[in-house]
């Protein structure tokens, strides 16, 4: 395969695996278990504290599937405070298995998903979302990978074409290369030396005749 | 063509600028937050009222709320008995909670735990007497999550009026060297509160 064939393939690989989506997470078993069960009501249980930070529930109540399908939907954009760059859906902790349950008790109740995310905001600050504001200083989390993405392919697609025009190049750098040196060389050879430059041309001369 | 010119020729200036234009200012970034201790994410409810909450207490189940406390300022420890540092901050809290009795409010909230695990923890950490505070059970963590705890232990400092104005990430631990003294910082930090 040529050189072009070859660059082509591997940014070809490299594009579908930035296009590739996530592999599917499996829902969390929990690392350990320190604390006391909690029931089915108490993680259900909102505080009035919850009130006091985000207001009443936007929406209707939800049960059933819708339910869980929302909550592990939401935990995936929660940061696990305690994990290494996992979401809450993701981490196997204690805090994380607090949080979401905290989640499913606030959308059972009628919260929106912003109105989850501001509560949870107002205890953990915006560290706590695994996508930040889209605003302000944040601007840069989108606008750099963008143009670093730009200017690479810039780079690749130049690399591409001058990859491709090379093998062109040296052909014909080969091709003068064979040609006799002209005339024009022995003018810049001084005065003292040219007995013995004819030298060598009538040695060579000799020795390839 | 002379070495000169062909180096001249081979930068590209428009790339070399969008290059800077990227690199300069996540340099910026990089070197703004040298400084900055990657555990201290700071308090977002520094000054904002400290979530209410409602919890029993491990001694007889009656319920006692954020409300209960309110006229005097407050300190609210996080802990647990699997904390490898609660044991050490324990006899800390304990001292500072009867010498201010009369004038701070001292709650624990047990952190992950079991009634019985506490029962036995907190009588062997006194040694039989009863405890200077009280310890409450949050089952579910959802008062911890209210408060935006990370680990345990730690601790939040609510002023009569129920407004966080201070808090502790990890142990009071005493120790012999007064910048380092956990005794010295607690009693600071309530002297603040009254």
């Amino acid at each position: 395969m040529s050189r072009r064939g070859t660059s082509l393939w591997t940014l070809a690989l490299l594009i579908t695996w930035l296009l590739a989506p996530p592999a599917a997470a499996e829902a969390p078993r929990w690392a350990s278990d320190r604390g006391e069960v909690a029931s089915e009501e108490q993680k259900l249980a909102l505080g009035a504290d919850v009130a006091d930070a985000v207001g009443a529930p936007a929406g209707d109540p939800v049960d059933g599937e819708v339910l869980l399908t929302l909550t592990e939907h939401l935990a995936a954009q929660i940061r696990c405070p305690v994990c290494q760059g996992q979401s809450v859906q993701a981490s196997t902790s204690e805090a994380a298995r607090n949080m979401k349950q905290q989640i499913e008790a606030m959308i059972a109740a009628g919260y929106s998903d912003d109105q989850v995310l501001r509560y949870f905001e107002s205890s953990y600050g915006q560290f706590i979302r695994m996508m930040p504001r889209a605003e302000g200083f944040n601007l840069l989390v989108w606008v750099i990978p963008a143009l670093a993405l730009l200017l690479g392919g810039l780079v690749s697609w130049r690399a591409i074409v001058n990859m491709g025009a090379r093998p062109a190049r040296s052909a014909a750098a080969i091709e003068a290369s064979s040609e006799p040196a002209p005339a024009a060389t022995t003018e810049v050879v001084p005065e003292e030396l040219q007995p013995w430059l004819q030298k060598v041309r009538e040695e060579m001369e000799a020795g390839n005749g | 063509m002379s070495p000169s010119k062909q180096a001249q020729r081979r930068v590209s200036w428009p790339i070399l600028a969008v290059g800077f234009t990227l690199v300069l200012p996540l340099l910026g970034i990089l070197l703004s937050g040298l400084g900055h201790d990657p555990h201290d994410l700071g308090n977002p409810l520094q000054d904002k009222e400290a979530p209410r909450f409602s919890l029993p207490q491990l001694d007889n189940e009656v319920l006692l709320s954020l409300q209960d406390l309110r006229g005097k300022p407050a300190v609210i420890n996080f802990w647990a008995t699997w904390c490898q540092s609660c044991p050490m901050e324990h006899p800390v809290l304990e001292q500072a909670a009867r010498e201010y009795s009369s004038r701070v409010q001292f709650v624990g909230i047990a952190y992950e735990d079991k009634r019985e695990r506490l029962r036995a923890w907190l009588n062997r950490a006194n040694r039989g007497r009863p405890s200077s505070y009280p310890t409450l059970i949050d089952v579910g963590g959802k008062v911890a999550v209210a408060y935006g705890v990370y680990g345990v232990p730690e601790t939040y400092f609510v002023d009569p009026d129920g407004s966080i104005r201070g808090k502790k990430t990890g142990p009071f631990l005493a120790s012999a060297d007064p910048e380092k003294d956990g005794r010295l910082e607690l009693r600071r930090m309530i002297e603040e509160l009254l």
